[in-house]
């Protein structure tokens, strides 16, 4: 059980990303990665060792979240917290701030498939098996979501000519 | 474009999973020969680079803060002294 307890420690501030990028108040972000921890504990036992315990903690946290907005009655998409601050420098926190922005703007469904596999490289698989949707779907959404932000950055030059 | 076989769309697709890595051996030759006959492949790559960095960097600050009193306790750890991101701690 130790051994398990250390593999969640190590997802701990991926689980906090993805809380944080979909939910943006740090605090009820941090709140939902607890109740989600509370839940993996609990069913622990019936983890499989070797199995794929990132997307087995996504997946809780996933259902963690939604549940939680459903009681809540608050989109996951509400903006209560400006963005992260963006170290580096100049031209590199623009470029960083310009897609955090983009980002922003997409629809949680679309946002989700970007943090599962563009933010932490999941296979197509296990973004799959996490959002129960087919393969198919993933790609497409993501595809989208990669129109979208190009869509959004394109007019955001347009406007700065 | 023309002279390959992929849709404007498709074609993104397959830069992105080049991007990140996820092309098998046998695509990633397919891609850099499609390259080789296609300049414009090149642009549209250096175009989405960019993009796909940017994407990969998000939210990477979170990664580094401390971990949440509260979180460690829920696990049991609060007390342990190797506990990840210990410095910050409150």
């Amino acid at each position: 059980m130790e051994e398990k307890k250390r593999q969640i420690l190590e997802e701990l501030p991926r689980l906090r990303r993805y809380a944080r990028m979909l939910v943006r108040d740090s605090v009820r972000a941090d709140d939902l990665v607890q109740e989600c921890l509370v839940k993996a504990i609990a069913a622990l036992a019936s983890f499989q060792p070797g199995t794929n315990m990132r997307a087995w903690l996504f997946t809780i946290l996933r259902n963690t979240l939604y549940n939680e907005t459903k009681r809540a009655r608050r989109s996951v998409e509400q903006s209560e917290e400006p963005v992260s601050a963006v170290s580096g420098g100049q031209e590199e926190a623009l470029a960083m701030r310009d897609v955090q922005r983009a980002f922003d703007t997409l629809p949680a469904i679309q946002k989700e498939v970007v943090l599962l596999v563009a933010v932490e490289g999941m296979e197509y698989e296990d973004a799959a098996a996490v959002l129960g949707v087919p393969v198919g779907t993933v790609k497409s959404r993501l595809s989208r979501a990669r129109q979208d932000i190009r869509a959004f950055l394109d007019a955001d030059k347009q406007r700065d000519r | 474009m023309a002279h390959h076989s992929f849709s404007q769309d498709s074609l993104d697709v397959a830069i992105s999973d080049y991007l990140a890595g996820r092309l098998s051996d046998a695509e990633n030759k397919r891609l850099e020969t499609m390259i080789a006959e296609n300049p414009e492949v090149r642009l549209r790559i250096d175009a989405l680079r960019e993009q796909e960095e940017a994407l990969q960097a998000l939210g990477a600050d979170i990664l580094d803060e401390p971990l949440p009193g509260h979180l460690l306790a829920a696990l049991g750890l609060d007390d342990e002294p190797g506990s990840h991101g210990n410095e910050g701690r409150r």
